[in-house]
């Protein structure tokens, strides 16, 4: 079946099988180290949402929009996440980056400012050795005042 | 959220067909009774081997949509399980709440569907066995008329229940409140790993008396242990349980065939005393 959508900007067709997945549509050449989903260096954007590359079938993306680690830089929305991360010192691992940032992506969409509880939750998923939970906790509660101060400061339309 | 990506046009049909509607889908299934249905392809891709035709439901709008009624919510089958969360912060029981905060990493939440849960062949994942105490039922649809399937009277997993041109439809949750309740997980669940451990128990007490008990455990996602006769027995107990009734719980619980049988020594453990100690907890 032929699939045609974004990625990171530039519009890609390919023919693939239905049970391709996103991740062999965007063929950026990265392996699949865990198959199942639990390693998370398969996370991309579809749309605005986070979802598995290795376990979303590759038609869900078709006329839609993928948005890979390489292109987040590019995405004004989570310059508050990427500023949180460097300020807590979390973006100095390449492998662990790009996953830690889309988990934050997630968990902030859910709401701008989530609970401990919540916090918990996500970052028991953080499975690289240079990472800590604690950082990563600390840099969604600094993106998400970021993000509040942000939209409160927003100022009015005339 | 949004789903905006869902929305737009859909891919040639003939490789994958992605009907829009439920009798869309059901005239498909009439003719083509061998096709395999996905919702969310969560489980599919991870077993990308197939026979026959696939249909995809994702973009069945009646199928996306939770409505809560006065007694009971009413959740479409591919409803993905972040969406249901959000959704049911206020009035989603908080045990199935707590179920599904554990299926997988979070994002894959974004695209698991509640009826993907449930129709993992030869599998009782952990929200499901919730979905079991919580007395849910599930309603299969085909073209001839359309059945109401009760969790809790399935000893084996729902995806054997459902029959060849079917389609999980629905899902009903009583909306009953329930005081106390745990859903407590050991090893992983999925993909099926032989020695995970579930075990789920409510509890309504009122005026320190228990009123209805329900507690259930599944072991390796595919043995389920539940006792009704036990449940009976404790309704009128005093809450928190007394050791005279913990002891009565231990004997009962530990003499179940299938826990005996099918459950490892550590999962037995965890199974009586964890049910215990939670009856005991004020």
């Amino acid at each position: 079946m032929t699939i045609q959508a974004q990625v990171d900007g530039v519009t890609i067709t390919r023919d693939l099988p239905p049970e391709a997945s996103v991740m062999e549509f965007v063929g950026d050449g990265r392996d699949q180290p865990c198959a199942d989903g639990r390693c998370l260096r398969c996370l991309v954007l579809l749309g605005d949402r986070v979802v598995h590359a290795c376990r979303v079938p590759a038609y869900r993306a078709h006329n839609g929009n993928v948005t890979t680690a390489a292109a987040l830089d590019s995405r004004p929305e989570y310059r508050d996440i990427l500023r949180a991360f460097r300020r807590v010192g979390l973006g100095t691992c390449a492998e662990a980056h790009p996953y830690l940032v889309f988990l934050a992506i997630h968990h902030l969409s859910e709401g701008s400012s989530p609970g401990t509880g919540e916090t918990g939750l996500l970052s028991r998923h953080i499975n690289d050795r240079c990472s800590n939970r604690t950082d990563f906790e600390r840099a969604l509660r600094i993106a998400a005042g970021m993000r509040r101060r942000r939209t409160h400061e927003r100022p009015a339309r005339r | 959220m949004s789903d905006r990506h869902d929305d737009k046009s859909l891919p040639a049909k003939e490789a994958v067909y992605i009907p829009e509607t439920i009798n869309e889908a059901m005239q498909h299934l009439r003719q083509n009774r061998d096709t395999t249905i996905w919702a969310g392809g969560t489980h599919a891709m991870t077993r990308p081997s197939r026979e026959g035709r696939v249909m995809s439901v994702h973009a069945v709008h009646e199928l996306r949509r939770v409505i809560r009624r006065e007694d009971h919510l009413e959740i479409g089958a591919s409803v993905p399980l972040a969406r249901l969360r959000l959704l049911g912060e206020r009035f989603l029981p908080e045990v199935l709440r707590q179920a599904l905060d554990e299926v997988g990493p979070p994002p894959l939440q974004n695209t698991a569907t509640i009826g993907g849960l449930l129709a993992v062949p030869e599998t009782i994942l952990p929200t499901a066995l919730v979905l079991r105490l919580l007395a849910a039922r599930v309603e299969a649809r085909r073209t001839e008329g359309t059945r109401w399937i009760a969790l809790a009277g399935e000893q084996r997993a729902l995806a054997s229940e459902i029959r060849r041109g079917e389609l999980i439809t629905r899902v009903r949750v009583p909306s009953r409140r329930w005081t106390h309740w745990i859903s407590h997980s050991f090893g992983r669940p999925y993909p099926r790993d032989g020695d995970s451990l579930t075990v789920a128990a409510m509890l309504a007490v009122d005026k320190e008396t228990i009123s209805e008990v329900r507690m259930a455990a599944v072991y390796a996602s595919r043995y389920l242990v539940r006792t009704r006769e036990l449940e009976a027995e404790l309704v009128g107990k005093r809450h928190p349980l007394q050791s005279r009734d913990a002891a009565m719980v231990e004997q009962q619980l530990g003499a179940h065939a299938t826990l005996q049988t099918e459950f490892s020594e550590l999962a037995r453990h965890r199974t009586v005393h964890g049910i215990i100690s939670f009856l005991q907890q004020r």
